[in-house]
């Protein structure tokens, strides 16, 4: 036997050598260490505060991703600051650049092993969350985008701050890395939040502009995936040009590999600038979520049909079936007013849930016999307990019974009269409306009703106290001149 | 032929007044308090423009979180400063290292305030001038106590941990003390906790040092 007949050694492949690189890389990782940390973070800002929320996914899903990446990325960011910066701190590049592997292969893996733990750990922090969510019997199916965004956000901030300490190893590189991850996410949600630029939607702790959405977001239309594509394609293009740029130095791969990665730099950032200039043609639709018109489908914009769930009563409180359990409170705020109202010309007979709107509407509209009310936006999100069928009560009555009152006895120009606002406020306290300083998250709407000291608010009180047959007969027989102007306060009973 | 070692001029001997200064001056080179020096300057200006050009808005969460987030740049600088480059041998070089350790943190930590609030001077923020100086002290002493558990790299971790509690915290209007960041400027329990806690953090980092693990 020749030596050329000699059976040729067996040699793996490339890829089995990076895939046990990542793997070596995986079972030394920092990471690991700062797990427990990471989960801490996780029950004390994420969990507590989406589970104080009502369940329903998308609410649950937009807040979600607010906290989590809060929670998530900067600490990533700092861990892959740390592991890309570590041959420049521990002065071996020229070491391991001479290794059989290219350089760009390694430090690819190193952030590869330290980002699937993050991943790993964000994917079993959002499975607690929407695993809590569905033991609660969320109504409809989970909203996957936030998870989508936070799945590309995790990999782009690592791959943005790896970069930075493969480039800049210095010991104040890591810190940087973290605490500008912090800044960045908390100014761009703020900036956003407060509408002064719509650029800053890209940054990923947006799902929608401003802080905590109504809880039927996304329940009466469909969940809007506009800016969520337009993040992920943006995180997806800055991740690719930071981990590309690592193969672009001298020594980081062959001229082809280096050529490849230039390439891939400009393709990233090419990707996250389309990303954030679409973001900046984002406008947020009645409905609170944001509208592309690059990506936008028209088939979107509909309202999902559903069979209302609605009170036996003679004047009934429909709402989306998804609400099924705030019905009782409805029912218990809006029966009263009903009755007072009852055979009033233009009193409504029948309340129905519509959703709300982040536009400056009215929280109530009156066409005929049905009144159109947006309940979910007095549902408090954030009160850290379910509130009671009587609190919540309270809460509708608060935010909804005024303008209803005000709509069926005032001329709808303005500020009611002084005896338009007597018997509104008469109306209310007959009703039952709390009179009381709003004692936690609430709406009150202000339609003018009578101030408590002032002269209107006696004779309101006085109106209150009258027999309500006296009150029906009366407003039956004076509605029309009120409604007109012609009542002085003095004229009331 | 003698020797004329002890006859000399003396020039073993060490003198604090002589090496001193030149010990200290070498000891801040060697942490890159120069760079450190450079960021509490940038922070400073970060403070100041940021709060004039009303990026800092004059109430609200945002209204604490921003001149926050500038403390813990701040305040992780110096921590991280405090990373010895030599690690462990440098605890064998006599009890002389105890008191450089506690110099430098002193200059160091009065430049980080000399900075901030030369940056607060002449703004409107939400809490005043004391408030910076308050949540620049405790942040400092978190993130030293956090560079002697965690290591000199590692320093930023507590402070990144504890602002987000602290966001928390001042949206729930949290009263513990502990939580400084979500009480007044002239809370005294609040400012009595910063001030323990940056104590706290300089009497560890002066007399342990950082921890660096052996790998880094």
């Amino acid at each position: 036997m020749t030596l050329t007949e000699a059976p040729a050694a067996a040699r793996s492949l490339p890829q089995a050598h990076t895939g046990r690189l990542v793997r070596l890389e995986a079972r030394r990782n920092v990471m690991l260490l700062l797990i427990p940390l990471l989960a801490l973070l996780f029950w004390f800002d994420t969990y507590r505060t989406v589970l104080q929320t009502p369940p329903f996914w998308a609410l649950r899903g937009i807040v979600m991703q607010k906290h989590i990446m809060l929670d998530f990325a900067p600490l990533l960011a700092g861990v892959a600051a740390w592991t890309g910066s570590r041959d420049g701190r521990r002065g071996t590049g020229e070491l391991v650049a001479a290794t059989s592997r290219p350089r760009w292969i390694v430090q690819t893996s190193t952030w590869a092993a330290t980002t699937a733990w993050a991943v790993l750990a964000y994917l079993i922090c959002v499975a607690l969350v929407y695993g809590a969510t569905a033991a609660q019997h969320a109504p409809g199916s989970p909203a996957w985008w936030p998870v989508l965004v936070g799945l590309s956000c995790l990999p782009a901030f690592t791959a943005l701050a790896f970069a930075a300490g493969a480039f800049f190893p210095s010991r104040f590189t890591t810190p940087l890395a973290a605490i500008m991850a912090l800044l960045l996410l908390e100014v761009g949600f703020r900036g956003a939040s407060h509408g002064s630029s719509p650029y800053l939607l890209i940054v990923p702790l947006n799902a929608m502009p401003g802080s905590t959405p109504a809880a039927d977001i996304a329940v009466f239309q469909p969940y809007l995936p506009d800016l969520a594509i337009t993040q992920v394609m943006a995180l997806a293009g800055l991740g690719l040009a930071a981990l590309a740029a690592l193969g672009t130095p001298p020594g980081a791969g062959t001229p082809v590999t280096r050529r490849t990665c230039t390439g891939l730099v400009v393709l990233g950032l090419v990707l996250a600038g389309t990303g954030i200039g679409l973001a900046g043609t984002g406008r947020q639709q009645p409905t609170g979520m944001v509208a592309i018109p690059a990506l936008h489908k028209a088939a979107d914009d509909y309202e999902k049909a559903y069979p209302p769930v609605c009170t036996a009563s003679t004047t009934p409180t429909c709402v989306h079936p998804a609400f099924r359990k705030y019905l009782p409170a409805a029912q218990a705020a809006f029966d009263p007013l009903l009755r007072e109202l009852a055979g009033l010309p233009g009193a409504p007979t029948r309340v129905t849930q519509t959703a709300s709107r982040y536009t400056g509407h009215p929280p109530i509209s009156l066409s005929g016999p049905a009144v159109s009310v947006a309940l979910a936006e007095a549902i408090p999100n954030d009160t850290g307990r379910s509130l009671s069928d009587a609190e919540l009560s309270r809460n509708f009555k608060r935010a909804f019974d005024p303008p209803i009152v005000a709509a069926v006895i005032g001329n709808g120009q303005g500020r009611p009269d002084e005896a338009q606002a007597a018997v509104i406020e008469g109306l209310l306290i007959a009703a039952g409306v709390p009179q009381g300083p709003c004692n936690g998250a609430c709406v009150i709407s202000d339609v003018g009703a009578a101030r408590p000291g002032s002269a209107a608010y006696d004779a309101g009180t006085r109106f209150a106290a009258l027999p309500a047959a006296t009150r029906h007969a009366w407003l039956m027989t004076n509605l029309a001149a009120l409604r007109a102007g012609r009542i002085e306060l003095g004229q009331l009973p | 032929m003698t020797s004329d070692v002890s006859a000399g001029s003396g020039a073993g001997v060490w003198s604090p007044v002589r090496s001193g200064p030149r010990l200290l001056m070498l000891h801040l080179l060697s942490r890159r308090i120069p760079v450190a020096l450079l960021g509490f300057v940038v922070c400073g200006l970060a403070l100041h423009v940021s709060a004039q050009l009303g990026w800092i808005p004059s109430s609200g969460l945002v209204s604490r979180l921003v001149p926050l987030t500038i403390e813990a740049v701040a305040a992780v600088l110096l921590a991280t400063s405090m990373r010895s480059p030599f690690g462990e041998p440098e605890d064998g070089t006599g009890r002389r290292i105890v008191y450089l350790r506690g110099l430098a943190i002193v200059l160091t930590g009065a430049a980080a305030f000399g900075a901030l609030m030369a940056g607060a001077t002449g703004t409107t923020l939400a809490q005043g001038n004391w408030a910076v100086l308050r949540d620049t002290a405790g942040l400092t002493g978190i993130a030293l106590l956090s560079a002697a558990a965690f290591g000199g790299s590692f320093s930023w971790i507590a402070p990144l941990a504890y602002l987000i509690v602290a966001q928390q915290a001042i949206n729930a209007a949290w009263t513990t003390p502990w939580l400084w960041p979500a009480r007044p400027a002239h809370d005294r329990g609040a400012a009595l906790c910063a001030a323990l806690v940056l104590a706290a953090g300089i009497v560890v980092v002066t007399l342990r040092g950082t921890r660096e693990p052996k790998s880094d």
